[in-house]
């Protein structure tokens, strides 16, 4: 039988749990920023494996998802043009093709999939190459050499991860638009370089600071939450697990950051939306 | 007033005092009341069986662990959990550390591994690193397996790299776990070599923690005990680390 007591305990538990979580990654976060300051210092002569670390993390993360995140763009970018192309003008909204691709493709669709895409592949597998590392003492091993695992292993993931999610965002974006309409040229025979047109009047200064805030808001949420979850694992059992937890908590962080940008900044971020709020 | 003078004098001088250290864990008590302390120059074995706490002890006595012991550990006269972060991992980067599993970075080849410790503490240059580093590996005899990852390596292998990578900073201390598992004859024999050249330097000191009754014997440390959750000093080890142990324990 299920008490009253167990519910609230329980509950307790969790919200301890989650609370702890925040703040250590809230730590981890900040460590890892003090340590990247500390190796652009021009007088620091340590750590000379950063270099070799960030490359290695930019070679996994972003030039080996090329493809991939290729192909995706080009069939979430056909998608939306052709059901566009095929749809607005029965709603009189015709002419509002290359906002519609601004809004949808750019700010929206390519840095939410390309997120998902990056932590499916790449923060996942941090996350258990980390837990297997610990498992396998070689994390203690660093500890006993005198070297952090912060400097060593999180703040090059760091900053190879945020390098890689903004040139795969950029990336994502031209393919879904050049790629899909030529996807979309291919099937229903639009005027390709009228649409093209459009599409990237529409495109502002604006936009290619939001996709940057973006990219490097994302490249921050899984690098530290993978690198967080990898490094608290105890014994072998737990690598799954963690893997799994860093999958979630990274898209719900995500979303939470979100939220709170958009509470936050509303009025600055759409400015489109003013006819309807004052 | 003068005891406690003098003592506070004597310690000092070690640069590894393990005071009364108690360890359980999960209800199962590993170690009582062990203490011993070792100055430069002191090279130590403790025989101790396997399954027992071996590593655990090991890694409380490099202050790898603060949390799962009662009793003190001070390296170089204070105690390491008083220690800064920052100060604890300079003072780290003159300690070498060989794992029982070899414990060597698996996306890391065996170059990358020895040249790890270097490139992370040291104010040389990559290409001075590259060559104490490719000395290091033709000394070792390790030329052919130099750009091999750690997961192609033989037990042997690894256990000479991780030795390699210990003792490639030149250290002050060194703390062997379990050094010789796993070891074929002819690597048994190039480790002990190579760990009592390390013994011959000046002012170093070694703390061996093994099972291997002809390991300890081929090196010829000062050997103690650990039988029944203590530390026993047999009668027979009249030197120096048995002379400053029992010197702290009157003190």
């Amino acid at each position: 039988m299920i008490r009253f007591f167990d519910i609230t305990e329980n509950a307790g538990n969790v919200m301890i749990t989650l609370y702890r979580n925040v703040i250590h990654m809230i730590f981890l976060w900040s460590d890892t920023v003090v340590s990247l300051l500390t190796v652009l210092n021009p007088f620091y002569k340590g750590n000379k494996s950063f270099r070799r670390q960030v490359s290695f993390q930019i070679l996994f993360t972003g030039v080996e998802a090329f493809w991939l995140i290729g192909v995706i763009a080009l069939m979430c970018g056909g998608t939306v043009i052709i059901q566009a192309i095929n749809n607005m003008p029965n709603f009189g909204v015709g002419e509002y093709f290359g906002k519609l691709l601004k809004i949808f493709v750019v700010r929206e669709i390519g840095p939410i999939v390309t997120f998902l895409l990056v932590m499916g592949r790449s923060g996942t597998a941090l996350t258990a190459y980390l837990g297997n590392m610990r498992v396998n003492k070689e994390i203690t091993a660093l500890e006993a050499m005198g070297i952090r695992p912060v400097d060593y292993l999180v703040m090059p993931t760091f900053v190879g991860m945020v390098l890689s999610m903004i040139c795969l965002n950029f990336y994502f974006a031209i393919i879904a638009i050049v790629g899909g309409l030529a996807v979309a040229e291919m099937t229903i025979h639009i005027p390709y370089m009228i649409y093209l047109q459009k599409a990237f009047a529409s495109i502002s200064l604006f936009d290619v600071y939001f996709i940057l805030f973006k990219s490097i808001i994302s490249g921050m949420v899984i690098s530290i939450v993978s690198c967080f979850f990898g490094l608290s694992v105890n014994n072998i059992r737990e690598v799954s697990m963690v893997v799994i937890k860093s999958f979630v908590v990274s898209g719900a962080i995500r979303i939470v950051i979100k939220v709170i940008v958009i509470a936050a900044f509303f009025k600055l971020l759409f400015p489109e939306a003013k006819a309807f709020f004052g | 007033m003068i005891k406690k003078k003098q003592k506070i004098e004597n310690i000092s001088n070690y640069s590894i005092e393990v005071d009364k250290v108690t360890c359980t864990i999960d209800n199962n008590l590993l170690c009582e009341d062990v203490s011993f302390a070792l100055m430069p120059g002191d090279h130590f074995t403790i025989l101790w069986k396997d399954g027992l706490g071996k590593s655990t002890f090991m890694e409380i006595c490099t202050g790898l662990t603060s949390t799962k012991y009662q009793g003190t550990v001070k390296h170089y006269g204070k105690n390491v959990k008083h220690y800064a972060n920052d100060v604890i991992m300079k003072l780290r980067s003159k300690i070498g550390y060989v794992f029982q599993n070899g414990a060597l970075i698996s996306n890391h080849n065996v170059f990358d591994n020895i040249a790890l410790p270097l490139r992370y503490h040291s104010q040389k240059t990559n290409r001075e690193i590259d060559n104490i580093v490719q000395e290091m590996i033709v000394a070792y005899q390790i030329e052919d397996i130099q750009f091999l990852l750690p997961e192609m390596l033989t037990t042997s292998q690894s256990k000479i790299v991780a030795v390699a990578r210990a003792l490639v900073v030149n250290p002050d201390i060194l703390f062997l776990d379990e050094p010789s598992l796993g070891l074929d004859h002819e690597s048994f024999d190039f480790i002990v070599e190579r760990l009592s050249e390390f013994a011959q330097r000046k002012n170093t000191i070694t703390l061996m923690l093994t099972k291997s009754l002809s390991l300890s014997k081929a090196l010829q440390f000062p050997i103690a005990v650990f039988y029944n959750q203590k530390l026993t000093l047999p009668k027979s080890c009249g030197n120096q680390v048995s002379r400053t142990t029992k010197q702290q324990q009157q003190a």
